[in-house]
């Protein structure tokens, strides 16, 4: 594998994984702020 | 829309549906991989550049479905009889998917750019038109926080939305339209221009992507849902604090609920 190949590819999961990470980190700090009755959107 | 979700109990943005979707979405990203780095043969032409093409051309796809998606849910919002915060919630998250996409497709774009052409970036019509897409969506994003009104924020940025996603089939067609450096559809035309496991890899890579975009979407959807509460439930947690402040100072009892009137549906708007 090339270099061109390793940096495609490993920038690529580093994004995702960080992007992936921001977004559940918001989820549990906002699921932790709020009272389970404002939880619901059925 | 229908129901999305339960999360009482539930310290995130979790549940079964989103379990079931990313272990399918890890298993998909592996069997990418698998085949894109191991299995794949290189290319006769590209050599091992070409393994990049399990990765670029379906970030790019998963970045206009974002876009169009982000669209769809604006003209939702914007249709009158199925006005909804839902579709406003549904947009913002698309388009901030869609912005994460698009990055990832600039980003490997550019680094094949530099082994196959030998520069970084030119301006070719492809790369202008998914810079300027980038741009304006990153624009969309921006907006959506500057506007402090609720109201406003969903009517402003869904005739935003829309206007802004009309650059996707400009984008996507460039390559049809003008002379352009970027190659044009591997897989939309007649014969195929690969086959073999390159076809498996690429057609593998449009599986993984299409699930990791479905699973973010479910959790930033939820996100924005929340956000949307907090954010209402903070106001009305100011108002009562003010009116308890004020009936204290004039000596009276407060005792209207205010919370219930913070988030009334948009339907009545104008």
């Amino acid at each position: 594998m090339n270099e061109y190949v390793a940096g495609g590819w490993g920038a690529t999961v580093l994004i995702v994984l960080l992007y992936t990470w921001r977004t559940l980190r918001r989820g549990r700090v906002l699921g932790r702020s709020l009272p389970d009755s404002e939880k619901t959107w059925s | 829309m229908g129901s999305v979700g339960d999360l009482r109990g539930r310290r995130g943005t979790g549940d079964r549906v989103t379990r079931i979707l990313g272990w399918s979405t890890l298993v998909a990203v592996v069997a990418t991989a698998w085949v894109g780095l191991v299995v794949s043969p290189p290319d006769v032409v590209q050599g091992d550049l070409v393994r990049l093409i399990y990765v670029h051309p379906a970030a790019a796809t998963t970045c206009y479905v974002g876009f169009g998606l982000c669209a769809l849910a604006s003209l939702a919002y914007l249709w009158p009889r199925t006005r909804s915060w839902r579709w406003d919630q549904l947009a913002a998250a698309s388009a901030e998917i869609g912005v994460v996409f698009c990055v990832i497709t600039i980003v490997t774009g550019s680094i094949w750019g530099r082994g196959s052409w030998g520069v970084w970036w030119t301006w070719d019509a492809r790369l202008t038109l998914t810079a300027l897409l980038l741009a304006v969506f990153i624009g969309y994003l921006a907006l959506r926080r500057a506007i402090a009104d609720r109201r406003s924020r969903a009517m402003v940025s869904a005739v935003f939305g829309v206007v802004a996603a009309l650059l996707v089939p400009i984008d996507h067609e460039a390559t049809n339209w003008w002379q352009t450096l970027h190659q044009g559809n591997t897989l939309l035309r007649a014969n195929p221009l690969i086959h073999g496991w390159q076809l498996v890899g690429m057609l593998l890579s449009f599986a993984a992507f299409g699930l990791l975009f479905s699973w973010l979407l479910v959790h930033r959807f939820r996100v924005e849902v929340l956000e949307d509460r907090y954010e209402v439930e903070g106001f009305a947690t100011a108002i009562a604090e003010r009116r308890a402040e004020a009936g204290a100072g004039a000596g009276l009892e407060l005792a209207e609920p205010v919370v219930a009137a913070a988030t009334p549906e948009p339907a009545s708007q104008s």
